[in-house]
């Protein structure tokens, strides 16, 4: 098992924000998390990133998660907001991520970025970007370095109807090289259309569906 | 060198416009206070001078403002930017499998780096003040002139760091305890008379040889405290 939730519970000023939670997903698979905004589907993200101190056990790759040490596998990331320098373009963010991985090209760089449609604006500073251009920016960060995991917290967010079919038909490719995607997201024509594992979450409670 | 250079261009993001205003105003402010000096003494004496341990055990009470504000404002560049910087980065960083620790001593270099530019630019202002007024040179022990004032500054420097340390390890807790605990050291400092208090070197008046070593000491102390205390919340 890739990813193991065992007896996960979350506690914050008396409200249960997550109960029970115990699920497995398998390497290479696309499990997303359902639910309506609130219902703890980023807690769980977070969670097994290891970035909630959370009663229970996380394992990931086979390691136990802890907060202090390093998470054991790379991964790509985007929860909640992008983390983009807005006085930066969108290939001078590119390239600052890629700086803490050497094995990242320029020639991946540049393909992500013509892939989201994002090579139009070479000189653009991401300040000017709209919202769906700076999320499109977040998930092409995410996708950089072929990463065994991907984690998206609802990557559909401010996307067209074109972007969110690219962001499918990319998902799916990377599924079949191998990666592994854990996505939380209450669009539920996305989910219809990529998920291979379904879990609902409904007030920190989650079921397989 | 990887993880500096990608901490520090966040770090600038979301420091730049307080960092600029802020040192800005204490470099007016440092100017035209110095033009109050009038008896030909170097202008870091207005401000670096203090209160003696004798004059406080003699029942003095005059709180020094400009030292309390030189070493004060730093503390309202930095607020509680570190958290912001974590919360902004954590994500991208997990990913690329660095641990907490790392990035916690990346951001001590950075407080070293935001204490020596703001000690270079606020001093640059007085040795500029000092030039214009043909003040006489400052003494310090058996320094004067540059000397003097660059072992000054490298006083200075560790102070102010220690004093961002301890922000940022408070800060940890609460931000407001964050502001509020070196808020009580400085104004204790000043109006206190324990001969043991590493921030009694940062007064001329009470200024003895070897004060830099116990600084130097005191802030290697809080920047350890402070990558122990910040990489053990690695959660957010």
């Amino acid at each position: 098992m890739f990813i193991e939730l065992k007896n996960v519970n979350k506690v914050i000023s008396g409200r249960q924000l997550l109960s029970q939670v115990n699920c497995e997903i398998e390497a290479g698979q696309i499990a997303v998390f359902e639910g309506i905004n609130g219902s703890g589907k980023t807690l769980i993200l977070k969670t097994i990133l290891g970035l909630m101190k959370v009663d229970g056990e996380v394992l990931v790759a086979g390691k136990q998660i802890k907060p202090q040490d390093a998470y054991p596998v790379k991964a790509g990331i985007l929860i909640e907001n992008p983390s983009l320098i807005t006085d930066f373009t969108a290939t001078q963010n590119m390239e600052l991520l890629a700086k803490l991985d050497e094995h990242i090209s320029a020639t991946e760089i540049a393909e992500l970025l013509k892939y989201f449609d994002l090579s139009r604006f070479p000189n653009e500073k991401v300040k000017k970007f709209s919202l769906g251009m700076k999320q499109k920016l977040g998930i092409a960060e995410a996708f950089l370095g072929s990463y065994p995991l991907i984690i998206l917290d609802e990557p559909t967010n401010a996307l067209d109807s074109d972007s969110i079919d690219k962001l499918v038909d990319l998902i799916k490719l990377r599924q079949s090289k191998g990666c592994t995607f854990v996505i939380a997201s209450h669009d539920r024509d996305f989910v219809e259309q990529v998920a291979t594992k379904r879990f609902k979450v409904e007030e920190g409670v989650v079921h397989e569906a | 060198m990887r993880l500096f250079k990608d901490q520090f261009l966040y770090f600038w993001q979301l420091i730049k416009v307080r960092f600029l205003s802020w040192l800005l105003l204490i470099c007016l402010f440092l100017l035209v206070a110095g033009g109050f000096m009038r008896n030909g003494r170097s202008a870091s004496i207005m401000v670096f001078q203090g209160l003696g341990l004798a004059e406080i055990r003699a029942g003095i009470r005059d709180f020094p403002v400009l030292w309390f504000g030189y070493f004060f404002f730093p503390l309202m560049i930095s607020l509680n930017i570190f958290k912001e910087l974590w919360i902004s980065r954590v994500m991208q960083l997990r990913g690329q499998q660095i641990k907490p620790s790392h990035f916690s001593w990346v951001n001590v270099i950075l407080q070293l780096l935001l204490a020596a530019v703001y000690v270079l630019a606020s001093n640059a202002c007085l040795w500029l003040k000092d030039l214009l007024c043909s003040n006489s040179p400052l003494v310090l022990g058996p320094w004067q002139g540059g000397a003097a004032e660059l072992h000054w500054m490298l006083i200075a420097w560790l102070g102010v760091s220690s004093l961002l340390l301890i922000q940022a390890s408070c800060s940890e807790l609460t931000p407001a305890l964050g502001l509020i605990m070196p808020i009580v050291l400085l104004v204790s400092t000043s109006l206190t008379a324990w001969s043991g208090n590493p921030l009694n070197a940062l007064m001329f008046s009470r200024w003895i040889s070897g004060a830099e070593l116990f600084m130097l000491v005191w802030t290697l102390i809080w920047a350890l405290l402070y990558v122990l205390v910040d990489s053990k919340h690695g959660w957010v």
